[in-house]
């Protein structure tokens, strides 16, 4: 049960910077397509939206390499502490990394578009419009709340 | 990792299968709370079929159970660290030191949380033999599992 769960719990940890700036990246250029009205604008943004892709899934791949080993050890019953925490460096440096190459392709685009075309494209956390809150079963009895804010923004269908 | 994720989505496919194949039968649907219930009591069952030393048996539900209380704790952690790191996607505003400094507090607690679940892990290690710990890899509590990939999964901006 633990390695399992102690992989997955460590996959959490271990790559929590650059998923914050990777998730839905798709849905960022899809936006990007719909709001930003500047042809030479738009491409610029989606090329640096492409950019971050390409810099996430190369940094998945060597992630998963680092998370083999570690996973190697995982399995070891009585494997010590402080081995798990070497095997854990190359991953806590890759996501570093990776989170700096992110962090410039991000203030990057805030150089191409605008203060209104960024609200649209990253509306960012809102309530939900009917208050509904979904519990989790492990937090059950503390009633952690996940659905703190509204489902994203779709893009217009294409017509 | 990828291998990792595979595996743990193919478990969770099979506890979403067997929820999907619950919700069609006649049994009535559980509350959150009484799901976690049942999938505690159905991992102790396990446990202890596996350690049949009541004593060793009662240390490691202990161990179990705070390792479920640190995974509620990570949980509130996490739900907040990406909240923030949203509102500072969509900010237009957002510098630079705003994201270091935000990476900075998830570090330092992202040591402390792993300190604490490699220590459990130790712990659990120490007090079972090697064929009992392989046996109880293949025992599984449903909620963690779930729970777990619920965060692996939800992105910043669906919070």
């Amino acid at each position: 049960m633990l390695i399992g769960l102690l992989t997955a719990y460590l996959l959490l940890h271990y790559g929590s910077h650059s998923s914050g700036l990777t998730n839905q990246l798709d849905h960022t250029a899809a936006l990007i397509k719909q709001d930003v009205a500047d042809e030479a604008r738009r491409k610029q943004a989606l090329a640096i939206v492409s950019n971050m892709k390409t810099i996430a899934t190369a940094s998945a791949k060597q992630r998963e390499k680092s998370f083999d080993a570690l996973n190697k050890l995982l399995a070891k019953r009585e494997v010590p502490a402080s081995d798990l925490k070497l095997a854990a460096q190359p991953l806590i440096a890759e996501d570093r990394a990776t989170t700096e190459k992110l962090l410039d392709l991000h203030f990057q685009l805030k150089t191409v578009l605008t203060a209104s075309e960024w609200a649209l494209v990253f509306p960012g956390p809102a309530k939900s419009p009917d208050g509904a809150k979904k519990t989790s079963r492990l937090n059950a009895t503390v009633d952690v709340r996940f659905g703190l804010s509204a489902p994203r923004r779709a893009p217009r269908a294409a017509s | 990792m990828f291998k990792t994720f595979l595996c743990f989505a193919a478990r969770l496919g099979m506890v979403s299968a067997v929820t999907i194949a619950g919700g069609c039968s006649s049994k009535p649907t559980l509350s959150p709370e009484q799901q976690a219930q049942a999938d505690l009591a159905e991992y102790e069952a396990e446990l202890r079929k596996v350690i049949t030393d009541p004593v060793r048996a009662d240390k490691l539900m202990a161990l179990t159970n705070e390792f479920q209380k640190l995974l509620q704790d990570t949980v509130t952690h996490v739900t907040s660290y990406r909240a923030k790191a949203a509102a500072l996607n969509s900010n237009y505003e957002a510098t630079r030191v705003e994201y270091e400094s935000l990476f900075s507090q998830q570090d330092a607690a992202r040591e402390i949380f792993v300190q604490k679940a490699v220590a459990l892990r130790e712990q659990m290690a120490a007090l079972t033999t090697d064929a009992e710990w392989a046996q109880l890899n293949r025992a599984r509590l449903r909620t963690l599992d779930a729970d777990l990939q619920e965060l692996l999964s939800a992105s910043p901006s669906d919070i």
